[in-house]
């Protein structure tokens, strides 16, 4: 039993570094362009399911199906972006405005997305074919630890802390910063709002799909609702984060990671699947703020 | 005393917003109150009006306790107040907008509240955009319906937060006619809240200053204004 | 009148309902998708009603009205700490959570749901229903209450200091839109027969955004225009119910961005072109020409 707890907490460590990959985007496009991104997890199925088709017609090595993966997720974030936002930030919206505007042309990119999605893989899930990747497991006593358990985590944990490093440390990162405070107060020292918007939006697709082909190499397969499943999990992770804080992101994946992983040695299935919501409704009551975000003063 | 604070204090995280303040407002008396941007004085009117939970301090009208009071329910204790930036409901028309500054406070029938929006509608001299969404309006006209809101309940307190912001001296004169009038007439007292001093000094009767959150002067407007206090906190005003 | 049209008017009328729910909600800034969790009670009520409970269908109504009634301003209660999308989050949660259980216990069928409700829902029926919703509706929306429930969503802060109890008023707006929601839950089991979790998932959290959101936030008016178009196209355009998903989506982005009133304003506007303006111009944009 100790074993299997073991194990399933190695299991549960490595969706964790995913769900962080994931989530990191979402919470930096929230932070900087006000949008709860909900096609956000459509970069993600699409970047998966543009490196499993590269992969199905053969001869590509990795790297080359990995960039595909990459420019497919932040390409599909542009065009996301031009339609559904772009238009949205031309039109001078007070803050409350915007957020739900774009958070409704975003539930409708995703929709169309998802139904694409669905429509091109004919609603089967499909899988990498052997050849383009060859797992390995590799015993440490009682424990089972795969090559690509490594690579992903890793992978996941290297860009995590790419990403941190850039929006705290970088000269971009600290236009970013400006331009998450105030976009007005951006433009007026000199910062290319629109240049800087896309840059931030083709970057966080570029992961999503990372995360996407990723997690299709961990878990064998991907179908069209891959990413939106994934996305309740990342809302959930962002709002137990608070916003703005990595360290959150990644404490949240790990309780969600292990609540799935361990979680199902202990708890019954009800509570199993309703997790993620669970863990919402409690944060936001208790702490609407997250675990790791700043209240902020409220003027009237 | 009509109003009166005693050691308010409100903190926000690690910073300390406003400090141990203290003043009262008589029966029908205008108080004005100065000070730079960040001193608390919005602060201040935002935990009086209920708005903004205290941290410490108590607040009373008429001798009792009201810090615990819904801020809804201050309405019909006759407190009411106008906000800073200009928060007229968007999708109201001005009638609409004056009619539930007064709804709460007289729970008649509609046609009892029409005819004391009439009245206020009058007073303003709006008669021509009663009807029209507050977006359409100009500036000036945006904050007499703000005002004529406030008062639609008939209060006996009102607190106006920056109610000359953007005006010109001419404007703001005509905003304090109307309020002088009203006074006269309502006895109701008024807590005004403004950097323009000069217009201030014209109708308050009384100033009290803050500084960083503390209150730094009180008295009449000529010695409040001299406070070398006060002068230094509110460096380029034009006192 | 074809069997499929009385079919299409009576889903007409059960998402017009659960619209009407939704709408409410946005109305007083509360942006709470739970009236889907509440129709997913309303149809589970149904058919258990009918094959555990063993009760008449008038029975398993009243209960799952109560639950509604009682419970609905609960799940509003995180209103008064959380505004917002972060509260949209929360009803959402509350939406999800109400499946998976529906979907993991025994007792509701699992996954597979239950078969066998009995097909009691028919037009006059629906019609009634949607008729005693609308007028809850108009009744929570005009007049003194009216201005307070438009007031308070636009700015909750403002609305209190104008003496308006928001809190108390979204509480009742939870209460109301979860009967409304149930009822229309209720009635959706008795015209489909059978019911499964799919049902109540996040799709249909799309499909009624879709419709407040096309019909035109702030009015229920909107709500019930919305739920009757989007449930009326795929059925008059026949190539559009295969593309349906892709259509709501493009349909969902072009209205907010082209008509952010939807069609009652669409509606609103072309009644006002067809008629001389009265004089007093309710438009922005032409009272600034009146005004210069």
């Amino acid at each position: 039993m100790t074993n299997l707890i073991l194990q399933q907490c190695l299991n549960g460590l490595v969706l964790a570094c995913n769900y962080t990959l994931f989530a990191l985007g979402l919470s930096v496009i929230w932070g900087v362009l006000k949008v709860l991104n909900l096609a956000h997890a459509e970069m993600f199925t699409f970047g998966a399911l543009a490196a499993v088709f590269a992969g199905q017609a053969g001869g590509f090595p990795l790297p080359v199906v990995f960039a595909i993966a990459v420019v497919t997720g932040g390409v599909l974030a542009l065009i996301v972006d031009t339609i559904a936002f772009w238009p949205l930030r031309m039109k001078s919206l007070s803050v409350e405005d915007f957020e739900l505007s774009s958070l409704i042309t975003s539930l409708g990119a995703s929709t169309i997305l998802v139904s694409l999605a669905a429509r091109w893989t004919n609603n089967q899930a499909v899988s990498m074919p052997p050849g383009v990747f060859t797992v390995e497991a590799w015993r440490f006593g009682p424990l089972v630890l795969t090559n690509v358990q490594v690579i992903v985590s890793i992978a996941a944990l290297l860009l995590t802390a790419v990403t941190w490093w850039v929006v705290r440390h970088s000269q971009f990162g600290r236009a970013l910063r400006g331009l998450a405070y105030s976009t007005d107060m951006a433009k007026v020292v000199g910062i290319r709002t629109e240049t800087l918007y896309r840059a931030t939006l083709f970057a966080c697709g570029a992961l999503a799909a990372t995360a996407g082909l990723l997690l299709t190499i961990l878990m064998g397969s991907v179908d069209a609702h891959s990413g939106a499943n994934l996305m309740l999990k990342a809302i959930a992770i962002i709002v137990l984060a608070g916003s703005g804080s990595i360290l959150g992101l990644l404490v949240g994946a790990v309780i969600l990671g292990l609540g799935e992983t361990v979680g199902t040695l202990f708890l019954p299935n009800v509570i199993q699947s309703a997790l993620p919501f669970l863990v919402i409704l409690v944060v936001l009551l208790a702490r609407p703020s997250g675990l790791f975000g700043r209240s902020e003063a409220v003027r009237t | 005393m009509l109003l009166e604070a005693s050691s308010l204090r409100r903190t926000f995280g690690g910073l300390v917003a406003v400090d141990d303040v203290s003043f009262g407002v008589g029966q029908g008396e205008i108080l004005g109150m100065v000070g730079a941007n960040g001193s608390g004085k919005t602060t201040c009117l935002n935990m009086l009006t209920r708005l903004l939970p205290a941290s410490g301090g108590a607040m009373r009208i008429d001798g009792r306790d009201y810090g615990r009071t819904p801020p809804h329910q201050l309405i019909r204790q006759g407190i009411a107040r106008t906000f800073q930036n200009l928060r007229l409901f968007k999708d109201l028309t001005v009638r609409e907008n004056i009619t539930l500054g007064c709804q709460a406070r007289h729970r008649e029938s509609e046609a009892a509240l029409r005819r004391r929006v009439d009245a206020l509608i009058e007073m303003g001299d709006l008669q021509r955009q009663q009807d029209l969404l507050p977006a359409s309006l100009p500036y000036g006209t945006q904050r007499i319906v703000e005002i004529a809101r406030a008062l639609a309940a008939e209060p006996r307190l009102v607190f106006l937060d920056e109610p000359f912001a953007g005006m010109s001296s001419e404007e703001a004169r005509g905003i304090c006619d109307l309020l002088l009038g009203l006074r006269r007439k309502t006895g109701m007292a008024l807590v005004i809240v403004d950097h323009n001093v000069e217009v201030l000094t014209g109708i308050a009767e009384r100033l009290v200053a803050l500084a960083e959150g503390r209150l730094v002067a009180e008295g009449q407007a000529a010695a409040v204004l001299s406070d070398p206090t006060v002068i230094r906190s509110y460096v380029g005003a034009d006192v | 009148m074809g069997a499929e049209w009385t079919a299409t008017l009576m889903l007409c009328g059960i998402y017009s309902m659960t619209a009407i729910a939704t709408q409410l909600g946005m109305m007083c800034g509360a942006f709470s998708l739970a009236p889907i969790g509440w129709m997913a009670i309303g149809a589970y009520a149904a058919a258990l009603g009918a094959t555990r409970w063993m009760v008449g269908g008038f029975e398993a109504l009243l209960i799952a009205l109560a639950v509604a009634a009682l419970l609905g301003p609960v799940v509003m209660l995180p209103v008064r700490r959380i505004s917002g999308l972060y509260f949209a989050l929360v009803s959402l949660a509350f939406v999800l959570v109400i499946q998976s259980v529906v979907s993991h216990l025994e007792y509701t069928g699992g996954a597979l749901g239950i078969f066998g409700v009995p097909l009691d829902t028919d037009l006059p029926v629906v019609v009634a229903a949607l008729v005693l919703s609308a007028a809850a509706a108009a009744f929570l929306s005009s007049g003194r209450r009216g201005r307070a429930l438009r007031a308070a969503g636009q700015d909750a802060i403002v609305a209190q200091a104008m003496g308006v109890d928001v809190f108390r008023l979204q509480l009742a707006v939870g209460a109301v839109g979860a009967v409304i929601a149930a009822a229309s839950g209720f009635l959706y089991a008795g015209y489909i027969g059978y019911v499964d979790p799919t049902q109540f998932g996040f799709s249909l959290v799309v499909q009624i955004i879709v419709m407040v959101i096309v019909g035109g936030r702030g009015s229920w008016v909107g709500a019930i225009i919305g739920a009757c178009f989007i449930t009326m196209l795929p059925l008059v355009l026949r190539p559009l119910a295969e593309w349906r998903d892709v259509f709501n989506g493009a349909l969902l982005i072009a209205v907010v961005l082209l008509l952010p009133g939807g069609l009652v304003e669409m509606a609103k506007l072309t009644l006002r072109r067809a008629r001389p303006a009265p004089a007093a111009a309710l438009r922005p944009s032409l009272a600034n020409e009146e005004s210069r």
